[in-house]
């Protein structure tokens, strides 16, 4: 190990890289969880499925939902809709439970930052 | 098959021509045709699109080593129409630093150069690590660009000049990676481009950003400031790429090691620069900006591609 590793590795706190590393996998999962649907970028979410199944449930053939940047984008197609904000969203939460568990694990900085 | 996958299908299989550009002048420090290989045999893998790159006569004869063919399916020869000196400072860690010319002055020509119908334009020191850029291409909006940024550690940018032109100034956009169409509203961009610096001096004086240095990414704000009617609202035509914030590694942080899935990175303080913290990334769209930290471990890089 050279002194420039074993160096950071001193400053380096745990709680801090644990963090950080909580950080960065949080932002890949918001990523995960965009699609893009009649050429809208659209980030899905537990209230967008929620809204989604109520209009479905309650016979609703088209409606309304915000893009990411708040323009309304009409659903023409709900179930098909719902079937693919779930797949993103289930996509995108599996990986962050991957994720965790493996920091969660981590009891070292080494660990947490894969450096074995 | 759901009928959105059908849809994108059908839009993936239309007429229109999907594609990565680089633009690679050496310099007498950096082989910049290395770089794009690397960020080019990314972008193959994870995106899956066919690539070109811009050089001039020099470069490529100096990159005889490397098997561009491989992964550049269109090489364009195009030399630089000027040749003003543009000096940059560029910093391996806290501890090093060296000057050389930045070719950046016809990045702007990319617009007129590019063979593809939908385009993305990538920095060579841009390594992509997932599949989230190719949302762009479904989405309508004829420029797409990152406006945020954030540091390894997950911060906003610690220079003030990588978030606004100025203290009080306009935001910075980032011309890291641009996606465009050729759409009417595109040309436009890259016309407002190509006016901004031709009168950089002028919009120097206007917006009051350091004087010296020609960045492509301060030409791209004001085009941006000017096409929008002097404000900073969200629109469908100047829309921010999927995936924001850019994440980004600053001069001053480096590589500590390569691993096969992913990279370790000494993120430096920038207010206390003898510290570093350990930081991974794995799976993220990364802007490299330090390059010598890249050269260093290139061969491990590139097996992150194969």
């Amino acid at each position: 190990m050279d002194s420039k590793l074993e160096k950071a590795l001193d400053f380096s706190n745990f709680r801090q890289t644990l963090f950080n590393q909580q950080q960065t996998l949080f932002s890949k999962v918001e990523d995960l969880k965009l699609l893009t649907y009649r050429d809208r970028l659209i980030k899905t979410s537990e209230q967008l499925i929620a809204l989604t199944k109520t209009m479905i449930d309650l016979d609703n053939v088209e409606f309304i939902v915000d893009d990411v940047n708040g323009n309304p984008v009409k659903i023409d197609d709900p179930k098909d809709f719902l079937e693919n904000i779930v797949d993103t969203y289930a996509n995108a939460k599996n990986e962050h439970f991957k994720g965790y568990e493996k920091i969660r694990k981590a009891r070292s900085i080494k660990k947490l930052v894969n450096f074995e | 098959m759901k009928k959105s996958e059908k849809q994108d299908l059908l839009k993936n299989s239309s007429t229109l021509s999907k594609g990565a550009i680089f633009f690679a002048y050496n310099n007498n420090q950096l082989n910049y045709i290395k770089l794009a290989y690397l960020s080019a045999s990314s972008v193959r893998k994870y995106l899956n699109l066919p690539c070109t790159l811009i050089t001039d006569d020099g470069s490529l004869k100096y990159s005889k080593g490397l098997k561009i063919n491989d992964i550049f399916d269109n090489i364009i020869v195009h030399e630089k129409s000027e040749s003003i000196p543009n000096i940059r400072n560029y910093y391996d860690t806290p501890y090093a630093s060296y000057k050389a010319q930045f070719n950046n002055l016809n990045k702007h020509e990319v617009f007129e150069l590019s063979p593809y119908d939908q385009t993305i334009l990538f920095d060579v020191d841009y390594l992509v690590n997932n599949n989230i850029l190719n949302l762009s291409f479904n989405i309508d909006a004829p420029v797409q660009l990152y406006k945020n940024a954030q540091t390894l550690k997950n911060t906003e940018p610690d220079h003030p000049a990588d978030k606004q032109l100025k203290d009080t100034g306009i935001p910075l956009y980032w011309s890291t990676i641009i996606y465009f169409d050729k759409s009417p509203m595109s040309k436009m961009f890259f016309d407002m481009w190509k006016h901004v610096k031709e009168n950089y001096d002028y919009y120097q004086s206007i917006y009051r950003f350091p004087e010296g240095l020609y960045r492509t990414d301060f030409a791209v704000s004001i085009s941006m400031h000017l096409l929008k009617g002097f404000t900073d609202c969200i629109d469908n035509v100047f829309a921010e790429l999927p995936g924001s914030p850019m994440k980004y590694m600053a001069y001053k942080d480096d590589i500590a090691n390569v691993d096969k899935n992913g990279i370790v990175f000494f993120a430096n303080n920038y207010k206390e620069e003898w510290q570093n913290i350990l930081t991974y990334s794995e799976g993220e769209n990364l802007h490299l900006m330090n390059k010598r930290a890249i050269e260093r471990h290139y061969d491990k890089l590139m097996e992150l591609y194969v």
